[in-house]
C-alpha cells in the first residue's frame, strides 16, 4: 500500500497593526470581497507546488519562484493604479457634471476615431470596439429596452426595477453579479473576457482605456449603512413585552390578528405603498354602489382599502372564537370580538373605526388560535376577493396605475386557469416577468376553483369598467439568462427545499424593524467595488487579474496564455466557464487580436486577428459625424445608445430566425436578414445573452 | 440570504450538539412558463402546515426519528420545544427557528458543520471566526466563543455560531459584515452570563469548593450541578427569552446581510412604442383619448426649420370623447379577419399591397370601408404594424368621414360618402371591401374609376416576386394575375375561403412618389421572403422601425432643437443617417410619431443655456 503524502500551504497576510487600523480594514475588506481572485492565485500556486513536488530535485527553488510570482500578483492586484474615472460608472452616478463628462468623452472618442480609424491604422478603433462589444457583453443589458415605467420623466437611462424585485425575493450577491458583468460572463456559452491595450505611447493607450471604460460596463453597487440596529435588538427589553404571550402589560396596546391579510395590507399600505393594499382586492368598479349591509368602504389615511364583507366575518368569528381555552387568547380576543360585533351596525361614516381595528392585529399564539385564524383568514380572503373597492371619482390616477400594475400578474394567471379570455397584454410576457407587487401571491394561492371563478368573474367586471386602464406597466421581462446571471449557481438550487419542514407550532414573532434607509451610499472605494478595482490604468508590466489595463510590456504573451488556461481551470466566478478570452489591442502595430483558451488547442499562438464589424463601423461613423455637426455631446451619446440598441434588436431578429430554422448557411443568412458576414460574431454573441438556446449554432 | 444560522454547543456530556437553528423559507423558484401548476406561496403553505400538525402529542409526532433520543440530551443541549417563526410579507420569506432543522439533508449539513466547528476547525485561542467547508456540505463561517458558567467544567462553556451557505463567495464577501454582527450577539450573551456568574460567584465561590471536594469519576458530575447534569442557556444567561432574542437577532442578520449590498443596473430607455403606449394609457384613464395632432401638411424641411425656434410648439391637443370599442367587439369576434401581413398581401395582391403600404408609411390617410367591421378592423391592425405606434391615429369604425388630421386610419361604413373637398384635395387611399358582384348587387362602388397607378413602377420588383412565389407558393394561382387582376378577392380562394366572397378595391387620387422609401423596401423584402417565419418578419419590422426612428430622432434634434441649420447641413445630415431623398417624406411623417416625453426631453435639453457651443 502506497503511502500518500499531504502537502499544506499556509499563506500569511501581514498581521494586524494597531497603528494602521484604517489600512488594515481596507485590506481586509479588499481581501474578502476579492476572495475569488485571491483564490485563483492560490490555486495557481498550488498546482506549481504539486509539479515541483514530483520533480523533487528543484523542489525548493521552484516553490520559491512560485511564491515570488504569487506575491507579485497579489501585490499588483492590490496596489496597481486604477482608472481614475471609469466613464460608464462615473456617468451612471454623476448628477451634476454630466454634461462635462459627456463632452470629455465625446472629445476623446472623436479624436481617437479621427486619428486612428482609417486605412493607415487598419481601422483600429472600429475593430477594437467590435471585439470589445463582442466579448464584454454587459452592455447588452444596459440597452435592452425597459418596460414601461410610470415615471413621467424621459430619462436617457433607466435603472432596472426588476433587479430590486429579484433581490427581495431571491437574495443574491450583487458583488458577484458585478464581477460577472465586468468579465462579460453574460451570454451562453459562458466566457470570461479581458482586454489589454498594448503600446509604448502612454497617453494614447490611456485615451483608449478611457474610452473603453465606457463600453465595458457593469452594474454599480451600493452599501446600506448599518446603524446599530442589532445592538438595539439584542439589548432591547421590548422583547419581553411584545413576545411573551403571558405578559399583561400590553393590554392597552393594540393586539394583532396576524391572520387577516387585509389587515396586514392595510398596515402596509399606510406605511409604504398602496400596491399591496389594492392588489389584494381584485375588483374596481367605478359605478357600483356600496351595499351598506355588507360592504363597507374603508378609508385609511386617505387611502382606499378593500372593503370587507363584514357580516360574514361577524358570523364566522364569533362561534369559533368563544370556546377557546388558551389563556393568552382569552385575554386578547374579547375586545376584538366586541369590535367585530359592533361593526355591522356602524353607519358608513364611522368606518374609520373599523380600519383602526384592522390595523390592530391580534397575534394568535396558540395552536387553537391558529386554527381560528387560518379559517378566518380564508374567509377574509374570500371576502376580499368578492367584495369590491369603491373608487370615487376624485381619486388620483396613481392608485389606478398601481392597481393595473399589480393586478396584471394575478389576473392573467387566474384568467388562464378559469378559461376566461385573457386580454392581450402588450409586449409583456407575464410568466417571465418578476412579479412587481408582493401582494399578488396571496390571491393566486387561493387556487380553490370556485374562488378563482368568482375572482375571474369579478376581474371581468373590473375589466369592463376599468378596461382602458388595463394595461401592463410591469417591469420588463427578465431574460432567462438575466435571472441566472445575477445569481450564483449554488444559491439557486440546493438550499431551496422540495418539501416543507414539518413544523411544530411555532410562536410567531414580529419582524424586527428593518434597516432604515437612512444611508445607502455608493461604494466608491475600490476595496469593495469591482467596477473600481478591476479597471486598471497604464502599467509598465502585464497584469493578470484586470478586466482592462494598458501596458508597455512587450513580452507578455506567455503569461497571458498561461492566465487564460488557469482561468478556465479555476474560474474566478466559482462556476464552470466555457472559454477565457482576452482582447489584445496593439497600438504600436494597430492590430486587434483575440486570444482564447479554446484556440490555444488549435494553434500555439492562441490568437485570432479580429476584423471590424460593419454595424459597429457604421455606428462609430454616425456618432462622430453628428458630433461634427455640432450636436450636443449628450445627444451624441444618446444616439450612440440608440445605435447599440439597434444591435440588440438585430440580434433578436437573428435569434428568432435561428430558432425557427433547422439549418442555415451563412450566406443565406446574411443575404436574407441583411447582415454582413462581419457582423455575425457580434450578433451571435449578443443573441447568446437573451436566447441561451442558440449556443448550438455558435459552434456550427 | 440563503443561509442558515445556527447556535452550537459543546456539551460536557454529549459532545457537539446543535442547539438552535434559524432558517429562511421562501417560495419555490418560479416554474418555467408552460407548467400548469400555479406557483404556490410558501408562506401560505407554511402557515397552513402549522395547523396541519395535530395538537395532541405534538412532541412525539414532531421530533423526527433521526434526532437523538431523550437519553442523549440534557438541559445543556436543549433549546426550545416550540420554535419561533416570523413572516416577512414584503419579501415573502418566513424565518423559522427551531432546535434543529427538520429536513434530513439540511440536518446532516448542519450537524457536520457543528462537529467540525467544535472540534477540529478551531481558531487560535479557541475564540474567534474561522471559515471552512466544501461544495458538498456547504461552506461555514464558524465563530466559537466561551460563556461563563459557574457550574461548568473550567467555569465556562464552549459555544459556536455557524453561518452555513452553499455560496462560498457570497459568504466570504459577507465576512466583514457577519463577523462584527455575530460579535454583538455573542457579547450580549456573554454579558448576560457574566452577570449571573458574578452573582453566583459572590454567593458561593466555586474554586475553593472544587478544590476541597473529593472527586471521583462517579460523583464528578453530580457534585456540581446537583441533580441536573448541565444547565440550559436560559439559566446561564438568566434570560428566559434568550432564544427569542436569538431568533430576532439571527433573522435580522440574515435579512440585513442579504440587503446590505444592492446594485443599480441601468437598462435602455423603453422603446418609443412603449412610451407611446404609456402616454395613451394616461389619457384613457380619464375615460377619453387625447389625440396628439401634429401638422401633417407642410411637412417639408424648410417649413420645419422655420418652426424650429418656436420653443415648445405644442400641437393643439384634441380630446375626443372616445367611444369604447367594447360594443363592437362583441358581435363579430369570430368573423372574417385578415390575420397577418402576408395574408393581407395575398388578399390584395402584391402590387396593391405595396402601394397601400407606401401610402401608409408616408402618412396618407387610409380609409377602409366595408360592411364587415371585423374585417375592416383587421386590415387596419395589420397595416398599423408598418408604422411606429406614435404615428398611428386610428378610428376603427365611423359612420361618417373623419378628417385626416384626426386619423390616418379610418374604418368607414360603406354608407358614408366622402365629402367633395376630401375627394379633391386630401391625400388618401380608399380601400373598399365589397361583396362580389355575383353575391351582392349593392356594391357601393363610387370610386372604382381610378385604379392604383403604382403597378407600373414595381416592374423590377415583380421579377423577384415571381421567382419567390413560384418557388414557395405554388399552390396559389399564378403570380402574374396579381397585377392584372383587379378584383383581387379571387386570388386567395383556396387558402382563405372566408374571404372569397369579397373584393378589395383600392383607389386613390394621390399619386405616389416614384420610389419606395428605403425602409419600406426592406420591410417588403422581409414580407416577400417566405423563408422567414412571421415571427422573424415581426422582429425585422421592429428592427427597421427602431432603426428609422433613431434617424428620425436625430433629424428632430437637428431641425427642431438645434438652432438654425443651413440647407447644406441638412443634406449632410440625411446623408449621415443614411437616408435618401425618397425617404424625406417618410421621415417627416414619422417625426410626428415621436413621443411627447422624447420631444420634451430633447427640447428641454437644448433650451438656451444648454446649447452646445
Amino acid at each position: 500500500r502506497s503511502r500518500r503524502s499531504k502537502l499544506a500551504v499556509a499563506i500569511l497576510f501581514g498581521s494586524h497593526d494597531e497603528k494602521d487600523e484604517e489600512n488594515y480594514n481596507q485590506f481586509q475588506n479588499f481581501f474578502f470581497s476579492h476572495f475569488a481572485l485571491f483564490e485563483a492565485h492560490v490555486e495557481k500556486l498550488k498546482s506549481t507546488i504539486e509539479i515541483a513536488y514530483f520533480n523533487n530535485r528543484n523542489f525548493l527553488p521552484t516553490i520559491m519562484e512560485a511564491l515570488e510570482l504569487f506575491r507579485n500578483d497579489v501585490y499588483d492586484l492590490y496596489m496597481t493604479q486604477r482608472l481614475a474615472e471609469p466613464v460608464w460608472l462615473t456617468m451612471m452616478s454623476a448628477t451634476t457634471y454630466k454634461t462635462k463628462l459627456c463632452e470629455k468623452f465625446m472629445d476623446t472618442f472623436t479624436w481617437l476615431v479621427t486619428k486612428f480609424d482609417n486605412k493607415n491604422c487598419k481601422f483600429f478603433v472600429s475593430t477594437l470596439l467590435s471585439a470589445v462589444l463582442t466579448q464584454h457583453l454587459a452592455w447588452v443589458a444596459t440597452v435592452t429596452p425597459a418596460g414601461g415605467t410610470p415615471a413621467h420623466t424621459y430619462q436617457d437611462k433607466h435603472t432596472a426595477k426588476w433587479v430590486d424585485t429579484l433581490a427581495k425575493t431571491h437574495p443574491y450577491n450583487p458583488l458577484w453579479a458585478q464581477l460577472g458583468d465586468l468579465f462579460g460572463a453574460i451570454g451562453v456559452p459562458r466566457k470570461i473576457s479581458r482586454t489589454v491595450v498594448v503600446g509604448k505611447k502612454a497617453d494614447i493607450v490611456k485615451k483608449f482605456l478611457y474610452v473603453l471604460s465606457y463600453f465595458i460596463r457593469c452594474s454599480e453597487v451600493h452599501e446600506n449603512t448599518d446603524p446599530q440596529c442589532l445592538n438595539l435588538i439584542v439589548n432591547e427589553p421590548y422583547l419581553d413585552v411584545s413576545l411573551s404571550p403571558t405578559t399583561k402589560s400590553n393590554v392597552g396596546r393594540p393586539k394583532v390578528i396576524r391572520s387577516c391579510d387585509s389587515c396586514r395590507c392595510c398596515e402596509n399600505s399606510s406605511s409604504q405603498s398602496q400596491t399591496n393594499c389594492i392588489s389584494k382586492s381584485s375588483v374596481v368598479s367605478e359605478s357600483s354602489q356600496p351595499d351598506h349591509n355588507e360592504v363597507f368602504s374603508v378609508g385609511l389615511n386617505g387611502i382606499r382599502a378593500p372593503s370587507l364583507g363584514l357580516s360574514e366575518l361577524h358570523n364566522y368569528i364569533v362561534p369559533h372564537s368563544l370556546p377557546i381555552e388558551t389563556n393568552a387568547f382569552d385575554k386578547s380576543l374579547p375586545p376584538v370580538i366586541s369590535a367585530i360585533e359592533n361593526v355591522p351596525n356602524f353607519p358608513t361614516s364611522e368606518v374609520t373605526d373599523f380600519s383602526n381595528f384592522s390595523e390592530q392585529v391580534v397575534r394568535s399564539q396558540s395552536f387553537s388560535g391558529g386554527k381560528v385564524r387560518s379559517r378566518l383568514s380564508q374567509q377574509l380572503e374570500t371576502n376580499i376577493v368578492q367584495s369590491s373597492v369603491v373608487v370615487n371619482k376624485g381619486k388620483s390616477a396613481e392608485i389606478l396605475k398601481f392597481l393595473s400594475k399589480s393586478n396584471c400578474g394575478m389576473l392573467s394567471s387566474n384568467l388562464e386557469t378559469s378559461n376566461v379570455v385573457k386580454k392581450p397584454q402588450e409586449g409583456v410576457e407575464d410568466s417571465r416577468c418578476v412579479e412587481t407587487s408582493s401582494g399578488t401571491c396571496a390571491c393566486i394561492s387561493l387556487d380553490n376553483r370556485k374562488d378563482a371563478e368568482a375572482k375571474a368573474l369579478n376581474c371581468r367586471q373590473s375589466n369592463h369598467y376599468v378596461r382602458p386602464t388595463y394595461f401592463s406597466f410591469s417591469c420588463r421581462s427578465v431574460t432567462p439568462t438575466g435571472l441566472s446571471r445575477r445569481r450564483h449557481l449554488s444559491s439557486t438550487g440546493s438550499i431551496d427545499y422540495e418539501a416543507f419542514d414539518p413544523m411544530i407550532h411555532c410562536k410567531e414573532v414580529k419582524m424586527p424593524f428593518a434597516i432604515e434607509d437612512c444611508g445607502e451610499w455608493q461604494i466608491r472605494a475600490f476595496d469593495r467595488n469591482f467596477g473600481r478595482s478591476l479597471l486598471a490604468s497604464y502599467s509598465d508590466h502585464y497584469l493578470s487579474d484586470f478586466v482592462l489595463h494598458g501596458t508597455s510590456d512587450a513580452d507578455y504573451r506567455p503569461r497571458l496564455l498561461n492566465d487564460l488556461q488557469s482561468t478556465v481551470k479555476h474560474s474566478i466566478l466559482d462556476e464552470p466557464i466555457d472559454e477565457a478570452v482576452c482582447v489584445i489591442a496593439d497600438t504600436d502595430q494597430w492590430t486587434v487580436e483575440v486570444a482564447s483558451s479554446k484556440v490555444m488547442g488549435i494553434s500555439p499562438s492562441g490568437c485570432t486577428p479580429w476584423t471590424s464589424s460593419k454595424i459597429v463601423a457604421d455606428l462609430i461613423e454616425s456618432v462622430v459625424e453628428i458630433s461634427r455637426l455640432k450636436m450636443s455631446s449628450e445627444f451624441c451619446l444618446m444616439h450612440l445608445e440608440d445605435r447599440l440598441q439597434e444591435i440588440y434588436f438585430k440580434s433578436h431578429m437573428l435569434s428568432e430566425y435561428l430558432t425557427g430554422a433547422k439549418t442555415y448557411s451563412q450566406r443565406e443568412l446574411t443575404s436574407m436578414l441583411g447582415f454582413e458576414t462581419s457582423d455575425m460574431a457580434l450578433l451571435m454573441a449578443v443573441a447568446g445573452t437573451h436566447s441561451p438556446g442558440l449556443s448550438q449554432f455558435l459552434s456550427a | 440570504m440563503n443561509a442558515i444560522i445556527s447556535l452550537c454547543h459543546f456539551c460536557e456530556l454529549h459532545g457537539p450538539k446543535i442547539l438552535y437553528c434559524t432558517q429562511p423559507f421562501r417560495p419555490q423558484e418560479p416554474k418555467p412558463p408552460g407548467t400548469e401548476e400555479v406557483e404556490t406561496d410558501i408562506i401560505h403553505k407554511l402557515k397552513s402546515s402549522t395547523f396541519a400538525v395535530p395538537s395532541s402529542g405534538a412532541e412525539s409526532a414532531v421530533i423526527p426519528s433521526f434526532s437523538s433520543s431523550a437519553k442523549d440530551r440534557c438541559d445543556g443541549c436543549k433549546s426550545v420545544q416550540m420554535g419561533f417563526v416570523s413572516h416577512d410579507d414584503e419579501a415573502k420569506v418566513s424565518y423559522v427557528s427551531t432546535q434543529q432543522p427538520y429536513n434530513p439533508e439540511v440536518f446532516t449539513r448542519i450537524r457536520q458543520a457543528c462537529i467540525r466547528s467544535l472540534s477540529s476547525e478551531v481558531c487560535p485561542g479557541r475564540e474567534g471566526p474561522i471559515f471552512f467547508g466544501d461544495t458538498q456540505c456547504g461552506h461555514v463561517l464558524s465563530y466559537t466563543f466561551y460563556i461563563p458558567d459557574t457550574q461548568a467544567r473550567g467555569m465556562h462553556r464552549w459555544y459556536s455560531i455557524l453561518v452555513v451557505m452553499m455560496d462560498k463567495i457570497y459568504l466570504l464577501n459577507s465576512w466583514p459584515f457577519l463577523v462584527p454582527h455575530l460579535q454583538i450577539v455573542i457579547q450580549s450573551l456573554q454579558k448576560k452570563a457574566r452577570g449571573i456568574y458574578d452573582a453566583e460567584e459572590a454567593k458561593c465561590p466555586q474554586r475553593p469548593l472544587r478544590m476541597e471536594a473529593r472527586v471521583n469519576p462517579s460523583n464528578f458530575i453530580k457534585q456540581r450541578g446537583g441533580s441536573k447534569p448541565a444547565r440550559s442557556l436560559q439559566e446561564i444567561t438568566g434570560d428566559k427569552n434568550v432564544f427569542q432574542m436569538l431568533h430576532v437577532a439571527f433573522l435580522w442578520i440574515l435579512k440585513a446581510c442579504g440587503s446590505r449590498i444592492t446594485e443599480k443596473l441601468l437598462e435602455g430607455p423603453p422603446t418609443e412604442d412603449t412610451i407611446i403606449d404609456m402616454e395613451k394609457q394616461e389619457e384613457t384613464e380619464e375615460g377619453f383619448i387625447k389625440i396628439f395632432t401634429r401638422k401633417l401638411d407642410g411637412s417639408d424641411l424648410v417649413q420645419a426649420e422655420s418652426e424650429a425656434d418656436q420653443d415648445g410648439d405644442k400641437s393643439p391637443e384634441l380630446e375626443i370623447n372616445y367611444q369604447e370599442e367594447l360594443e363592437e367587439d362583441y358581435d363579430d369576434q369570430f368573423d372574417l379577419a385578415v390575420t397577418d401581413i402576408r395574408h393581407l398581401r395575398k388578399v390584395l395582391g402584391r402590387a396593391n399591397f405595396q402601394a397601400l403600404s407606401h401610402h401608409v408609411v408616408i402618412g396618407n390617410q387610409i380609409i377602409v370601408s366595408g360592411h364587415e367591421r371585423s374585417l375592416v378592423k383587421s386590415v387596419i391592425n395589420v397595416l398599423k404594424t408598418l408604422l411606429p405606434k406614435g404615428c398611428c391615429r386610428v378610428i376603427p369604425w365611423s359612420l361618417k368621414y373623419e378628417e385626416s388630421w384626426r386619423c390616418n386610419f379610418l374604418g368607414l361604413s360603406p354608407d358614408a360618402s366622402l365629402p367633395q373637398h376630401v375627394n379633391s384635395s386630401e391625400m388618401f387611399v380608399l380601400v373598399e371591401i365589397v361583396l362580389k358582384a355575383g353575391l351582392a348587387s349593392a356594391s357601393g362602388g363610387t370610386n372604382n374609376s381610378s385604379l392604383v397607378a403604382s403597378s407600373v413602377e414595381t416592374d423590377d420588383n415583380h421579377g423577384t416576386e415571381r421567382e419567390i412565389s413560384s418557388d414557395f407558393s405554388s399552390g396559389i394561382s399564378g403570380p402574374a394575375s396579381d397585377l392584372s387582376d383587379l378584383s383581387l378577392g379571387t386570388e386567395g380562394q383556396e387558402k382563405f375561403p372566408d374571404l372569397e366572397h369579397f373584393e378589395f378595391k383600392m383607389s386613390s387620387p394621390t399619386t405616389l412618389p416614384a420610389k419606395v422609401p428605403t425602409v419600406l423596401a426592406k420591410m417588403l423584402m422581409a414580407v416577400d421572403n417566405n423563408n422567414l417565419t412571421l415571427e422573424v418578419v415581426e422582429a425585422a419590422f421592429t428592427c427597421l422601425r427602431e432603426e428609422w426612428m433613431n434617424k428620425v430622432k436625430v433629424l428632430f434634434k437637428f431641425t427642431k432643437a438645434g438652432g438654425n441649420r443651413s440647407e447644406e447641413d441638412t443634406k449632410k445630415l440625411l446623408q449621415i443617417v443614411g437616408a435618401r431623398s425618397e425617404d424625406k417624406q417618410l421621415l417627416m411623417f414619422w417625426m410626428t410619431g415621436l413621443s411627447v416625453q422624447y420631444r420634451e426631453h430633447i427640447l428641454a435639453a437644448s433650451a438656451p443655456g444648454n446649447i452646445h457651443k
